[in-house]
């Protein structure tokens, strides 16, 4: 059992943040496994994007050139079949992520991997792997192993695992791939951003957000009352946006925009699922309101209560009256 | 397993199961019946799960989307077959009457007592094994389940199957024909719009509709469409991602609760507000 493959995740041509931290991750438990640390990278110009790879602990970087920068499920999964077949590592680490969903377990499926989804924690238990995750909603934690396997596939959680400062010395190979035998089976037609708005979640240094526990759509205009007399920027949790309460610019969270200048959090009524929580990690003070005392926002919050949302609302706006 | 020893996972065998014969468009679509855990909860007695009593379970709201999107693509086709199809025991359906409520038109459910700690890629199997006999022009399956949101088991089902495949899908457009413009949903909000031919299984994410409720009159209805129960026994020993070793709470860092009446955690909060923002 030796060696890692880390695959790179880049949008429209531009590295995302979570390749770097599938390194850093892979970095903690290189020395336990022994063998190399490799990367893949594909893209039109996947040289280009090689330079931002080559961190600390990379051994090696595969560049395969695909006709486009567009994701491509099966593009992904030809390819990581066909490096691992050359590189024989036993643990491959792909981003628990929009992309990463859509090709991970195709992977494991198709070579009859040991496989875990959204892992936090890798650990390693003498010669067995050792994959950590939530489970139940993020209230407990589970503890999977792999006996029996020679390779494993992970997808990783983002903003977990802490991407190496150093650069690298890695020798970059190009590498190519026949995905001629896919054309046709998934064609790029457009990305379409968000359409502008005078909300911008990641601006905001406060924020007052609310979520399912606001109960009814006609609740909401005293909670944005009480955002605008706070002076705070109006979010809201995924919920609240799949129910067409509020526009998506509103949305706080991992499919929504990070808060990454936010340092006062205000949450009324989020539970704080992982994608809620995603990037939150900075924010100075987190204030959750929750009836729930085991609501997941709790462990991240700085301060809680479990008093009534809406007569703390009440209360509230008194105070700022 | 090892790289010299690839073994791709295989789907299910159902040799006892016949599909009715396809009589127009035919989709499938997995139901889950997902757990939510209470304020108080104890692990089994080998620690690898929650001891079921304080378990509570629903459709899962992820399935619920992708069922609605299954629906509104039978409806604006002009009609077509709606096969819902579930591995769980049979509190499960519960679901499955539930989707039968809103408009599938049949429902499968596959069950052992020993897939209690399955993982996604053995249920992957064995939708597949269903998937394999049923033949549809479209599998739909949630994005992940609220309970354990490994968000997995459709991609794996259709690599089993051999099928294209997308994942967190806002937005299907198709004319029950050979191509689909399919958008699925990125980090920070962007869309990425995109064809790809059926049969395909796509992943959909909630918000992508806003699913129906299903009316006492269509319950009671629902009760006369078959719903019919799969031996799982063939799932056992034939390969999965994982074993769990062990489940626990996790011990975290809380934070720091503000007690009293609203009043008096208002006033407390209204100072830390103060103190941060000096407003």
């Amino acid at each position: 059992m030796a060696g890692i493959l880390v695959v790179a995740e880049q949008v429209d041509g531009v590295l995302r943040d979570i390749s770097a931290e599938l390194i850093g991750a892979a970095n903690t438990i290189k020395q336990d496994i022994g063998g190399p640390l490799e990367v893949v990278v594909v893209g039109s110009s996947p040289q280009d994007l090689a330079g931002s790879l080559n961190l600390e602990g990379v051994d090696r970087i595969y560049c395969v050139s695909a006709a486009g920068d567009h994701f491509d499920p099966l593009a992904y999964e030809q390819v990581v079949f066909e490096i691992g077949t050359r590189a024989k590592p036993s643990l491959i680490l792909v981003g628990h992520t929009s992309s990463g969903m859509a090709y991970g377990a195709a992977v494991a499926a198709r070579l009859g991997s040991g496989f875990a989804s959204d892992v936090f924690k890798l650990s390693m238990d003498g010669e067995e792997f050792v994959a950590t995750r939530s489970a139940y909603g993020n209230k407990v934690e589970m503890e999977l192993g792999f006996s029996g396997k020679g390779v494993v596939v992970l997808t990783l959680r983002g903003a977990t695992f802490v991407p190496p400062e150093n650069p690298g010395n890695a020798e970059i190979e190009t590498v190519e791939v026949d995905l001629s035998a896919l054309e046709g089976m998934s064609t790029h037609v457009e990305y379409q951003e968000a359409p502008p708005s005078d909300i911008d979640i990641t601006k905001a240094d406060f924020i007052l957000s609310v979520g399912r526990g606001i109960q009814d759509k006609d609740n909401l205009p005293r909670f944005s009352d009480l955002a605008d007399r706070l002076g705070a920027t109006f979010g809201c949790s995924r919920p609240i946006v799949d129910a067409g309460w509020l526009p998506k610019p509103h949305q706080v969270g991992q499919s929504g925009k990070v808060a990454s200048n936010c340092n006062l959090y205000l949450a009324l009524g989020i539970s704080g699922a992982v994608q809620h929580l995603f990037g939150m990690k900075h924010v100075d003070t987190i204030i959750a309101v929750n009836t729930d005392p085991d609501a997941p926002i709790f462990n991240v919050a700085t301060y809680g209560t479990t008093v009534d949302l809406f007569e703390l609302t009440d209360a509230l706006e008194r105070h700022f009256n | 397993m090892d790289w010299d020893n690839i073994a791709p996972f295989e789907a299910a065998s159902f040799d006892d199961y016949t599909a009715p014969d396809k009589t127009g468009l035919r989709i499938l679509v997995t139901i889950k019946h997902a757990a939510q855990l209470g304020d108080e909860y104890e692990f089994t007695a080998d620690g690898l799960d929650i001891a079921g009593e304080y378990l509570e379970h629903d459709l899962n709201e992820w399935d619920d989307a992708a069922l609605e999107q299954a629906l509104l693509l039978v409806e604006a086709l002009g009609g077509g077959e709606v096969v819902a199809v579930s591995v769980g025991p049979e509190e499960a359906d519960k679901s499955l009457r539930k989707a039968l409520a809103k408009g599938a038109d049949r429902a499968i459910r596959i069950w052992d007592e020993r897939l209690r700690l399955a993982d996604p890629v053995t249920i992957a199997r064995a939708v597949a094994g269903v998937a394999a006999k049923e033949q549809p022009d479209l599998v739909l399956t949630g994005t992940q389940s609220s309970d354990h949101a490994h968000g997995s088991t459709g991609t794996a089902l259709a690599r089993i199957l051999g099928l294209p495949h997308g994942a967190v899908i806002a937005a299907v457009e198709w004319d029950g024909k050979a191509a689909m413009k399919i958008t699925r949903e990125l980090e920070g909000g962007t869309r990425h719009v995109f064809e790809m031919p059926a049969p395909a299984v796509l992943a959909i994410q909630t918000g992508t509709n806003v699913p129906r409720y299903a009316t006492m009159r269509m319950i009671k209805q629902a009760k006369k469409k078959p719903l019919e129960v799969l031996d799982g026994a063939v799932l056992i020993d034939g390969g999965a991602g994982y074993k769990v070793r062990r489940m626990y709470t996790p011990v975290q860092e809380k934070a720091e609760m503000l007690e009293g009446s609203a009043d008096e955690v208002a006033a407390r909060i209204a100072d830390l507000i103060r103190d941060r923002k000096g407003n």
